[in-house]
Order: structure tokens, then sequence, then C-alpha cells
């Protein structure tokens, strides 16, 4: 059963550090990335399947990717792989979202009895 | 692939090609991705038991609107505001190099012009009004044997010569200020040609040529209301701009006439 769908913003900033994430486990074609990211987070992000394309070429652009055309299944398709300055990039952005995870985690951990309503002296 | 005359598949990949903008080539390798997406999602609606036109308007569905897949791929194209700030700064430091060094030439054709025709070629003759007893006795220093009214025109003479130097010197250090800015930029990773290649002999052409014209306009002028006194200080630039005004102008022309044809030329010929 699919969980609760979150809008395609709360993944804005997010998305470069799955799709790297995908594409560090072995090379792939959109619609296979695509749907590891629906299948792994049990669709959780309602994002417009097709806008993920243009990250991945701003990705190649980047030098984060490269890609080649295949053509055995009798359909082209576009196979991605992550270069080395992408897998640099991955990891950098692992880390930025441990400590980012992290302290979001910590805040909301110390909150809970912040927000218990406090007593007042009649 | 379904073949009714109903596809939502074929009409979003219709409205896709009409949306994408970019080089024909990376058009038609967005196309055909996203049209292996469209039957890759549409087969696995199928495979999950939908009919095969419901699984077309799933897959479209879950593709997303036209718009938004152009918008990224046009914001991807786009050209940094950085990339154009660069761009822009190296192109006004050449210029204003260029232009330095134009008006640091010319000081050298208005000393050699009032070498040889006399300092009233390239000053103004000062009017009564200027030939105070002040202004005499300080252009009359150090001077023998001439009147003030000499005097003032050999000073106004050397003046332009003089301040035409200090603008070369400022070319010469906008020349360097641009070489090491060029330098610099090059060295950005990933720096895209922001700016187009003729648009700086665009403007440079039109520049030095609107200048030949006035200062030719100028020296005609001091010709026929002045009797020719201080016509030199125009007609020494205006060769100078002249020049560089064909020189920028033929740069332009190589730059129009490099341009390929669009694509579409290129296949009639072939097919003819």
């Amino acid at each position: 059963m699919a969980s609760e769908k979150l809008r395609p913003d709360k993944l804005k900033g997010h998305l470069d550090l799955l799709l790297l994430e995908i594409l560090a486990e072995g090379p792939a074609h959109g619609y296979a990335v695509i749907t590891a990211l629906r299948d792994r987070t049990d669709g959780t992000f309602d994002l417009p399947e097709g806008t993920v394309y243009p990250a991945l070429h701003r990705f190649e652009d980047a030098g984060l990717l490269t890609s080649d055309w295949d053509s055995r299944s009798g359909r082209r398709r576009r196979i991605y792989r992550v270069t080395p300055r992408g897998r640099l990039v991955l990891a950098d952005e692992r880390r930025q979202w441990s400590r980012f995870a992290a302290a979001v985690d910590a805040v909301l951990r110390g909150s809970v009895p912040a927000v218990a309503p406090a007593v007042v002296a009649p | 692939m379904s073949t009714s005359d109903v596809s939502p598949v074929e009409d979003h990949l219709d409205a896709l090609l009409v949306a994408l903008d970019g080089a024909p080539r990376q058009v038609r390798a967005q196309l055909a991705e996203a049209e292996a997406h469209l039957w890759d999602a549409t087969a696995e609606g199928v495979a999950q038991g939908l009919e095969p036109l419901e699984a077309e308007r799933r897959a479209v569905a879950r593709f997303g609107p036209v718009a938004a897949v152009a918008e990224g791929e046009a914001a991807r194209q786009r050209v940094p505001l950085t990339s154009l700030g660069r761009d822009a700064i190296s192109s006004v430091l050449g210029l204003c190099a260029v232009g330095g060094l134009a008006i640091g030439a010319s000081a050298v054709l208005t000393w050699a012009a009032g070498a040889v025709w006399g300092a009233r070629f390239v000053a103004t003759d000062p009017g009564p009004g200027a030939l105070t007893a002040p202004n005499c006795s300080r252009w009359l220093a150090g001077t023998h044997g001439v009147t003030c009214r000499q005097a003032a025109i050999a000073d106004w003479a050397h003046d332009t010569v003089l301040v035409r130097s200090a603008a070369g010197l400022l070319g010469v250090v906008a020349l360097v200020a641009w070489f090491g800015w060029r330098r610099w930029a090059s060295g950005r990773r990933g720096r895209p040609a922001a700016l187009p290649p003729w648009l700086v002999d665009t403007v440079a052409a039109v520049a030095f040529g609107v200048a030949a014209v006035w200062l030719l306009g100028l020296g005609a002028d001091a010709f026929t209301v002045e009797a020719g006194h201080g016509a030199g200080q125009w007609l020494a630039a205006a060769p100078v701009a002249l020049v560089l005004a064909v020189v920028f102008g033929l740069r332009l022309l190589a730059h129009l006439r490099r341009t390929h044809p669009p694509v579409w030329a290129s296949v009639e010929v072939a097919q003819t």
C-alpha cells in the first residue's frame, strides 16, 4: 500500500542526492531510476516523472553522469552512469544530508517537552 | 504501442515536441527518452491489468505536464547570470582598451598634424573673451616673441595631445586588466560562452563608425565656420575611428558569413 504522498516541493534540494544514490548502484535508464525511486519510497514523493529527465541532463552537463544509448530491447534508451566526480559529489551530499537530518531530528526530539502546555499560575 | 487512433502517449509526445526548445539533435534525444519512458510505463500498466488506453492515460498523468518538462529543460540550458556578467565585463574592458588606445593613437596623429601644419590646425582659435590678462600671462610664461593668441593656441594644442596621450595610457591599463580578467575567467570550471561572438563586433563597429562620421563632421564644420582652425584635432582622430570601424565591421561580416544555415535547409539540399 502506498504511503501518504508528499508534495514535490518537499523534495526540492534533495532530488539530486536520491538520483545519484540510485545511479551509484549501477547504470540505469531514466524509467528504471524513477521506478526505483518510487518503489523505495513506497510512492511517497508525488513527483511528475518527466521532471526527472532535466535533472539527469543537468547532472550530465555538470560531469556527474555520462550516458550512452542502448537499443538492444528494441526501444532506444539512454543509460546513465555515475562518473568518479559524481561519486565525490554524492559522498559530499550524503555527509550534508546526514548532518541536516541529525540536526532536524535533534530539534524535533528535543521539542517534545517544549510544546507541552506551560503551567501558568493563576 | 497502441494501434488505435486515440493515443494519449502519442498526443503527449506531439505536445512535448512542440514545447521543447533547443538544437534538433538534443530535442530528438529528449523526445526519444520521453517516448521510451511513456511506453515502458504503459507496458507496466498493462502488465498490472489495465486496458491499454487506460495504461497510456496513467503513464501520461505520471509523466506530468509538458510545460513542467519543457521548463525544466529550458532552465537547464539557460545561461547563468554569472557567465553573462563575466563576459560582459570582459567585453567592456576590451572595448575600453581599444577605445583608449585609439584615442592614444589619435594623440600621435594630432601631434604630427600640429608639427606639419601648425598649432592653429589642431587648436581652435580662442575668442577675444579668453584673452584676458591673467590667461595671457599664464600662456606667455616661458615663451618669447609670440602674441597671447599664438601662445593660447600652442597651449591648447599641447593640452589636446596631452589629454589624448593620457587616454591612451588608460587604454593600456584597460588592456592589461582585460588580459588578466580573461585569464582568470578562462580558468573557471564549466564556463559557457555566454555572449554571442558577433555582439562585441557589432557594438564596436557601430560605435567607431558613428564616431568617425561625427569627427569628420566636426572637422568639416571647423573648415567652413572657423576657416580650418582646430580642424586637425577632429581630422586626426577620424581616421583611427574609421579604421577600427572597418576592422570590426569585417570581423562582424566574417561572423555572419560563418553562421550555419538552418538544419531544414541542409535537409532540403540533401534531398534534391
